[in-house]
């Protein structure tokens, strides 16, 4: 009732609105503070060219881990990781396949390098399961789902530094 | 007898192939799902799914593929893949498209030759192209895929199609059979004649 009263007093003068003007701003940016902790650092939200941000890094790396552990090779040499576009990922992923939709979707791609065998593939039976020196992976940069993922025997044709600021990653 | 333990390092199956099929254009059906599901869904799958020879290979050694799965490596969902396994050092790669994957409904799956290497795969509610994938298709399988005992896999493929390389399209899979499967399937059978319709089961879907 108190503030109510004091609040119509001040609104029904020109130095009360000022007053009021200033001291909403001034709530304002308290509940700012409060909320917002530090203020957002470039890469915070991914963007292709933007390098991986800090807050991405605990889930990649367990994607990478459980990636490698079920393909054979739960410490590979390196793992690194860039944010890029889905067309662009496909390209280093899993060069010559292609979708139609959803290309331009934002992705984390996960390159490895080690000695990889496809345990995780889906294989005909009978068939030699899949291996490779070079294991990548597409993830949606917004819902951390796994998009793609390839196994190739010699590194990728388009390097995952050509897409990006790559950071290294201890899965 | 034991039963077999199923795991990534020795996938269980339940299919039918066809192999060393006269040369083909590609082949599909409409699967369905009664269940799909994994107890272990961070570490094992369970696919439901179709297999298309490439390049040639009598006997799967290339191909492009797919079907529904659940389990790795998304977790404890349904959700659509695609692959290929390709010759010339192409190596393996595995999408997940997106899309809905409903229980109980019936979705046409199929995979297409387009032509200069490439391999149309065409889910139900979305496509993608495998390329530097050569002709012909000289095999096809179809049927459930396991890595861990506590999956549930029942479901069936119906009006199974071929392609003949002037682009004809045969109804069933003629010369193919059903092959010696996994103890983990339970049942595993054509249904009706023609070779048109195959469905298995591990079981009970609870």
């Amino acid at each position: 009732m108190q503030l109510r009263t004091t609040f119509s007093r001040a609104a029904r003068t020109r130095r009360g609105i000022a007053g009021l003007l200033v001291g909403a701003a001034a709530v304002g940016l308290g509940v700012y503070a409060a909320f917002a902790g530090a203020p957002a650092q470039a890469g915070s939200v991914p963007a292709p060219g933007l390098a991986v941000s800090l807050s991405a890094v605990p889930r990649l790396d367990s994607i990478a881990a459980g990636f490698a552990r079920v393909n054979g090779d739960a410490r590979p040499r390196w793992t690194d990781a860039v944010v890029t576009t889905h067309a662009k990922a496909l390209d280093s992923a899993t060069p010559g396949d292609t979708e139609r939709t959803g290309n331009t979707a934002v992705v984390y791609l996960i390159t490895m390098a080690g000695h990889f065998t496809g345990y995780g593939a889906s294989v005909p039976p009978g068939a030699r399961l899949p291996t490779g020196t070079y294991l990548s992976v597409v993830i949606n940069a917004r819902t951390f789902a796994i998009m793609d993922w390839g196994l190739s025997g010699s590194a990728p044709r388009v390097s995952p530094a050509s897409l990006g600021p790559v950071r290294y990653l201890h899965p | 007898m034991p039963a077999q333990a199923c795991s990534l390092t020795s996938h269980c199956y339940g299919i039918a192939a066809w192999y060393s099929a006269p040369p083909d254009n590609g082949s599909g059906g409409d699967i369905y799902f009664n269940c799909l599901y994994s107890g272990d869904p961070s570490s094992d799958f369970t696919n439901e799914e179709l297999w298309q020879g490439t390049d040639n290979s009598t006997g799967l050694d290339y191909w492009v593929e797919l079907g529904g799965s659940y389990g790795w490596p998304n977790g404890a969902t349904r959700y659509w893949f695609w692959a290929d396994n390709r010759p010339n050092g192409g190596g393996y790669h595995a999408h997940y498209p997106g899309g809905t994957l409903s229980l109980d409904t019936s979705y046409f799956v199929g995979a297409t030759w387009a032509g200069s290497d490439r391999w149309d795969v065409q889910g139900p509610s979305w496509s993608a192209v495998s390329s530097s994938n050569p002709y012909s298709g000289r095999a096809m399988e179809t049927g459930a895929e396991i890595t861990n005992n506590t999956a549930h896999a029942v479901g069936n493929i119906q009006s199974l199609y071929y392609l003949n390389t002037a682009g004809d399209l045969y109804s069933g899979w003629s010369g193919a059979s059903i092959q010696s499967h996994s103890s983990i399937i339970s049942s595993l059978s054509w249904v009706g004649s023609g070779n048109s319709e195959l469905t298995w089961s591990t079981g009970s879907c609870s």
